[in-house]
């Protein structure tokens, strides 16, 4: 089984030294991190600090991933499978408000011990997790936000000729 | 011409406020950027001013806090005196907030998308924006109960 961790722009070291422990206590695992800026060094499986196109390169493998927006968003809209783990290093715990919808929502595992890790890791790999589809309400407010702006830089340029109404 | 003023910090804000520009269909040319990170608009603003971050990841003193809030509002000032702009758009965090009260003052619309990754609580930024905004959107129907006068926009 291939496996793809990622904790993306911030230090999630708990995350490393937990899929380090798994990657020793199963060598037929083949376990992959990128672990950012962190400061634990794996020492049973292979790392990098940052790679460009990470998903892309590596479709092969399982994603176990930090649990930020940008990335859990980007795994739903492919339909990618994932168990995604709150960050509770930040110091804002926001992680945990996705996580929650996460599993409320059957969207993704989500593990928040070792222990959990490694239940949800073989559930997505024998296929006995069935997520709920993903289905995104895409932002509709484009057209809208582009026209107050533009209503707004042509009042700006017929009424006071640009000039900054703030004091010199 | 600079039509635009974005405001926005590094990560998820920054994925939100590059998603946002690409759907309002503005281009680098009409934007002008404050950013708490080197290069954090190089693809999105024709220029952009960095300010140090508000709030470190990992823990906010109150003495660095207002030292750089300083910093911010006089950035703020001299962004809006040099290029101009008719509007703002922000993503958050916290940097969002001198720079909206500029814009307020000086009779500017200021539109805020709160972020994503919020269900049941309110960022900081959210609480304050939900103010000071002209235009305040919210991603998820579930905060709509906490800011009743938001208008849902549907997801970046």
């Amino acid at each position: 089984m291939k496996i793809l961790v990622t904790v993306g722009t911030t230090e999630f070291d708990w995350l490393i030294r937990s899929m380090d422990m798994l990657a020793r206590a199963h060598p037929s695992w083949d376990v992959l991190s990128q672990v950012g800026p962190g400061s634990y060094e794996p020492r049973y499986h292979p790392h990098v600090i940052f790679e460009e196109d990470l998903f892309r390169r590596h479709k092969d493998r399982l994603v176990v991933t930090h649990c930020g927006a940008g990335t859990v968003y980007s795994l739903l809209e492919e339909g990618r499978q994932f168990v995604a783990v709150p960050n509770l290093e930040r110091s804002d715990k926001h992680q945990t408000e996705l996580a929650e919808y996460l599993a409320e929502q059957t969207l993704a595992l989500v593990a928040q011990s070792t222990d959990e890790l490694e239940t949800h890791i073989k559930a997505i790999n024998d296929q006995s997790f069935k997520p709920h589809p993903y289905v995104k309400d895409p932002f509709f407010r484009g057209g809208e936000i582009r026209r107050i702006i533009d209503t707004a830089a042509r009042g700006r340029n017929t009424a006071d000729g640009g000039e900054s109404p703030l004091p010199k | 011409m600079t039509e635009v003023l974005v405001v926005f910090g590094e990560g998820g804000h920054a994925a939100q406020m590059r998603r946002l520009l690409e759907v309002t269909g503005l281009s680098p040319t009409q934007c002008i950027a404050i950013v708490d990170r080197d290069g954090l608009s190089s693809t999105v603003a024709e220029a952009e001013w960095v300010v140090p971050p508000l709030r470190e990841k990992y823990g906010l003193r109150l003495a660095s806090l207002l030292a750089r809030a300083f910093v911010l509002v006089g950035a703020s000032y001299q962004v809006l005196r040099r290029y101009r702009p008719s509007a703002m758009l922000s993503t958050g965090p916290g940097l969002c907030l001198a720079p909206a009260l500029l814009c307020r003052i000086s009779g500017l619309p200021v539109i805020h998308i709160e972020t994503w990754s919020r269900f049941r609580t309110r960022s900081l930024s959210g609480r304050v924006m939900y103010h000071l905004a002209t235009h305040f959107y919210v991603q998820n129907t579930q905060l709509l109960q906490l800011y009743p006068k938001a208008r849902y926009s549907g997801r970046l």
